[in-house]
C-alpha cells in the first residue's frame, strides 16, 4: 500500500505530470466558476487534447478538473447567486445572503477552507477504503435509490428556505415538470409537445434561470442602488479561526459527502444538500441558516468536494461511474488504452495511486488558487449592479448554450428565469424546485423498477433492510417540523 | 477588363458552389460530425478517434459537435439541415431505431445509411454465485416459478429488450414470466445484476468481460454464431440450444444529411474504412472488445432496415 503510494509520487512528479495537475486546477477552476459548464463538460472538452499525452498525465489532468471544479462552483453561488455547478445551489443559500450583508470575502475564505478540509478528508477515505467501497456501491439498487430520493426531497420539511407549504408549493412544481419527455420505464413520451422536449426540461438550464437570471430580474426591480458596501478587510484571511467554529459540522459534511459520492448516480448535489440539511437540524443556530448563516457554506462545500473521491471508488474498485465527471473519466482511460474495471488494481495499479497522488497533490495548488482569487472575486462585487445584472445575463445565456452547443437551452433558461423571478415574489425560494428535479427521475424511475422487480407488491421495497432504514430517516426528517419544540419555519 | 474579369470568375465559382459536390472534390474543406451523445461516453470516445484518423488522412479539421437529445432526434434535425455534400457526417447507433418509433417525427429516410462501423453481440450473463449454469437453468426456473426472476437491461423496446424477446421466444416462454426491469443505461443493468437487484442481465461483452474475469459474472449464452476470443469459455446460444436470429446485434456507424449522392457517400466510407484499419483504431476496437464489422454504404442500409423491421416488429 504505502510502497504503491509512493510510487504514484513517483509517477506524476514529472514534468508532464506537474504540467497536467496545473492545467488541470485551472482549467477546473473556469469551468467550474462558468454556470453551464459543468466538471463533465470541461473534462470531456479536454478528452481530444490527451490523445497524444503521456498516459498518468493525461489521467491526473481530468481529476484534477473534476477536483477544482467543484470548488470553483461556489464562487459564483456566493457572488451573484448563480451557481457554477448544480451543487453549489446549496452553498448560494447562505453564500449569496453573506454577500448581501456585505460579507462576500468571508464566504468565499469559508468556502476554500470547507472545500479543501472536505476534499482532504474525503481523499484520505478514498486510499484507505477504495476497494472495499465496492460492495457499498452494490448495495445500492432500485429499492434504494428510491428510498434515497425520497430522504433527499424529505429535507425540504428542514431547509426551511419558504415557509412548509411553500416548500411543498415548489416541490410538487418539480416534480410535475419531472414528468415531462420520454417515460423512464415505458418509453412512451409525456407532454412532449415537439420534439425538443423528449427529454424533458433540460436541467442546467433550468437551474441557471432559476437562480441567476431571475437574481438578475430582482436587481432591475431594484434598480441602481449602491452596491453593499464589502469589508475588503478581509478578502485575504487564511485564518483557521473562520472555521474552527464548524468543526464538527466540517468533518460531518465530508464523511456524508464522500459515502453519498461512492452511491453511483447520487452525485454532489444530494451530498451537499443531505450534509446541509443534516447540520441545520443539528444546530443551535438552525433559524440563521438561508439568512446567512457561515456554517451552511461550510456544510454545503465540505459535503460537495468530498462525493468527488467518493464517485473515484466504485470507478476504481469496479469501473463503475460514481457521477457524470466519472463517466468522461472512463473515456479518457479508454482512450489511453485502459480498462477501468474489477481488474484495475491488479493489472494497472499505476493508475489508482497516481490518481490518489495527483489529488493529494493538486489539494494545495487549489487552495492557492483559491486563496489568490478572492481579493479579485471580492472586488467585482463593487462593480456597479447595471454592469453586473448585464454580465450575469450574459454569462447565464451563454452557459445555458454551451450546456448542449443548442439555443433551445437559452430558451429554457429565459422562460424559468421568469418563473423563478415570479415565485420569489411569492415568497417561493427555487431550492425545493431545484431538489425535485435533481431526485424526481431517480426517485419515479427507481420506485417503478423496484415494482416491477418485486410483481409489483409495495411490500417489497419493506424487505430490503438499507431501503427500510432510508424510508425510516424520511418520515423522521419530513415529520419532525411537527414534533419540534422550536416553532416550524 | 479586369473588372468583368472578376465578375466572370466570381460567376463560375457560384455556379460551382452550386452545383452538387462532385466524390472527386471531396472533401472540401473542414468536415462536420454530428454525434447524437453526449460528450465522453464509448460512442464519442470512438468517433472522436475517428475524426482524428480522418483529420490525419485528409489533412483538414473534422469537427466534432455533441447534439446529443431525444435519442437522437436533435442531432438528425441538424442532419436534416446540412448540406448533401459529404461535408458533414453523423455518428449513428441502434437507439436511432427506437426514436424512430417513439417519435414519428423521423424515419429511415430521413438520413442517408452511409457506412457501418462496428458490431457488439448481445449475451446473458448471471452472477457467479446464482444457481442458473445455463441458459437451460434459468428457462426451467422461469418455467416452475414465473415472476420470480428478473432481467436488467437498457430501456424498453431497445436494441437490448428485443434481443432478449427473441431468446424468450425459441425458449417458449410465456412474456410475462420473467421481468424486464429497464435501466438508463446496459452499463446501469450490469451494475444492478452484480448488486443481486435483479439475477439476469442482457448486455454487451465490453460491459462483463472484467467481470468475469474477476469471476463476478458468468456468461450463459452470447448471442453470435461462433464463441468470441475474448469470452472463449462462455457458450453461443446455439450450442446452449437455442436458435436464435443471431444478425441482431448493436451498430455504430456514419449517417449524412439526405439526398447525399451515393458516390459522395462511398469516398468518404473509403475514407472511414482506411481510418477503421489503421492500428490505432484497431487496438481501440480490441480494447473495447468490439466486433470489427465495417460496411459500404448499400450493404448497411440493408443491414439497418432489416433491423428497424424487426424493431417495429417487437415493439407491437
Amino acid at each position: 500500500m504505502i510502497e504503491n503510494i509512493l510510487n504514484g509520487f513517483a509517477l506524476i512528479f514529472t514534468m508532464s505530470g506537474l504540467i497536467g495537475i496545473g492545467t488541470g486546477i485551472l482549467v477546473g477552476y473556469v469551468v467550474g466558476a462558468m454556470p453551464g459548464l459543468t466538471s463533465s463538460i470541461g473534462m470531456a472538452l479536454l478528452i481530444p487534447f490527451t490523445f497524444g499525452m503521456d498516459p498518468i498525465a493525461a489521467i491526473v489532468m481530468l481529476v484534477t478538473i473534476y477536483m477544482a471544479s467543484d470548488y470553483g462552483g461556489a464562487i459564483p453561488a456566493i457572488l451573484v447567486n448563480a451557481p457554477g455547478q448544480p451543487a453549489s445551489a446549496v452553498t448560494a443559500f447562505d453564500g449569496f445572503a453573506m454577500t448581501q450583508r456585505g460579507e462576500a470575502g468571508k464566504a468565499l475564505n469559508i468556502s476554500i477552507m470547507a472545500s479543501t478540509v472536505g476534499a482532504l478528508i474525503s481523499i484520505v477515505f478514498l486510499v484507505a477504503t477504495a476497494q472495499a467501497m465496492a460492495s457499498a456501491a452494490l448495495a445500492f439498487g432500485p429499492a434504494e435509490y428510491f428510498a434515497l430520493a425520497l430522504l433527499g426531497l424529505s429535507l425540504i420539511a428542514v431547509l426551511g428556505t419558504s415557509s412548509t407549504l411553500k416548500s411543498l408549493v415548489g416541490l410538487v412544481f418539480g416534480l410535475a415538470i419531472i414528468t415531462i419527455g420520454i417515460d423512464p420505464i415505458s418509453g412512451a413520451t409525456r407532454f412532449v409537445f415537439h420534439f425538443t422536449l423528449i427529454d424533458g426540461i433540460p436541467f442546467l438550464p433550468a437551474l441557471i434561470g432559476l437562480f441567476a437570471l431571475s437574481e438578475v430580474f430582482l436587481m432591475i426591480e431594484e434598480g441602481n442602488r449602491k452596491p453593499v458596501q464589502t469589508r475588503t478587510k478581509s478578502a485575504l484571511d487564511m485564518s483557521l479561526r473562520h472555521i474552527w467554529p464548524f468543526r464538527m459540522t466540517i468533518l460531518r459534511s465530508s464523511v456524508i459527502g464522500y459515502f453519498v459520492g461512492v452511491i453511483p448516480g447520487a452525485g454532489a448535489t444530494i451530498a451537499s444538500l443531505i450534509s446541509y440539511g443534516i447540520s441545520k437540524r443539528l444546530s443551535s443556530t438552525s433559524e440563521s441558516y438561508g439568512k446567512g448563516n457561515p456554517e451552511g457554506v461550510a456544510a454545503a462545500e465540505s459535503a460537495n468536494n468530498a462525493s468527488v473521491s467518493g464517485a473515484l471508488a466504485p470507478l476504481l474498485s469496479l469501473g463503475i461511474p460514481g457521477s457524470a465527471s466519472a463517466a468522461v473519466l472512463i473515456g479518457g482511460l479508454t482512450i489511453q488504452g485502459l480498462q477501468p474495471g474489477p481488474m484495475l488494481f491488479a493489472n494497472n495499479p499505476e493508475v489508482p495511486y497516481s490518481i490518489f497522488a495527483a489529488l493529494l497533490v493538486g489539494l494545495p495548488v487549489m487552495v492557492v488558487i483559491g486563496f489568490l482569487g478572492v481579493p479579485l472575486w471580492v472586488r467585482m462585487t463593487q462593480v456597479p449592479r447595471p454592469i453586473v445584472a448585464t454580465l450575469v445575463t450574459s454569462i447565464a445565456m451563454l452557459g445555458a448554450y454551451a450546456s448542449a452547443n443548442s439555443s433551445f437551452e437559452m430558451l429554457v433558461t429565459a422562460v424559468f428565469g421568469v418563473i423563478g423571478y415570479l415565485l420569489r415574489k411569492a415568497d417561493i425560494h427555487p431550492a425545493p424546485i431545484v431538489l425535485a428535479l435533481v431526485l424526481g427521475e431517480m426517485m419515479e424511475a427507481n420506485l417503478r423498477r423496484a415494482l416491477i422487480t418485486g410483481n409489483e407488491s409495495i411490500t417489497y421495497l419493506l424487505t430490503k433492510p438499507i431501503t427500510a432504514v432510508l424510508l425510516l430517516m424520511a418520515a423522521i426528517i419530513l415529520l419532525s417540523p411537527f414534533f419540534s419544540r422550536k416553532p416550524a419555519t | 477588363m479586369l473588372s468583368t474579369r472578376f465578375v466572370v470568375l466570381t460567376a463560375l465559382g457560384a455556379a460551382a458552389l452550386a452545383l452538387p459536390a462532385a466524390a472527386q472534390d471531396w472533401p472540401n474543406g473542414d468536415i462536420r460530425y454530428i454525434l447524437h451523445v453526449e460528450p465522453g461516453g464509448a460512442t464519442d470516445v470512438m468517433a472522436r478517434r475517428m475524426a482524428d484518423g480522418l483529420q490525419r488522412d485528409l489533412g483538414v479539421n473534422v469537427v466534432v459537435e455533441n447534439r446529443a437529445g431525444g435519442s437522437g432526434a436533435r442531432q438528425v434535425a441538424q442532419m436534416q439541415r446540412a448540406r448533401p455534400d459529404g461535408q458533414t457526417i453523423g455518428s449513428v447507433t441502434a437507439s436511432h431505431l427506437g426514436m424512430f418509433q417513439q417519435t414519428g417525427q423521423f424515419d429511415m429516410d430521413s438520413v442517408e445509411w452511409a457506412c457501418g462501423l462496428v458490431l457488439d453481440p448481445y449475451l446473458i450473463a448471471v452472477r457467479t454465485d446464482s444457481s442458473l449454469e445455463s441458459l437451460g437453468d434459468l428457462v426451467s426456473a422461469a418455467k416452475e416459478n414465473p415472476g420470480s426472476l428478473s432481467v436488467a437491461g437498457f430501456g424498453e423496446s431497445s436494441g437490448g429488450e428485443v434481443a432478449w424477446m427473441m431468446f424468450m421466444e425459441a425458449a417458449g416462454l410465456e412474456d410475462d414470466s420473467i421481468n424486464w426491469v429497464p435501466y438508463n443505461s446496459v452499463g446501469d443493468g450490469v451494475v444492478a445484476t452484480l448488486g443481486g437487484h435483479n439475477q439476469i442481465v442482457i448486455a454487451y461483452p465490453g460491459l462483463v468481460r472484467q467481470h468475469v474475469e474477476a469471476g463476478t459474472l458468468r456468461v450463459l449464452g452470447v448471442m453470435a454464431d461462433e464463441r468470441l476470443d475474448m469470452l472463449p469459455d462462455s457458450p453461443t446460444y446455439a450450442e446452449a440450444g437455442f436458435d436464435v436470429n443471431t444478425s441482431w446485434q448493436q451498430f455504430r456507424g456514419v449517417i449524412m444529411p439526405p439526398e447525399t449522392p451515393i458516390e459522395v457517400q462511398t469516398t468518404v466510407c473509403n475514407a472511414v474504412e482506411k481510418v477503421l484499419e489503421t492500428p490505432a483504431l484497431q487496438q481501440y476496437i480490441a480494447d473495447s472488445e468490439l466486433v470489427p464489422g465495417f460496411m459500404p454504404p448499400e450493404e448497411f442500409r440493408a443491414f439497418v432496415e432489416a433491423q428497424n423491421e424487426l424493431t417495429t416488429q417487437w415493439a407491437q
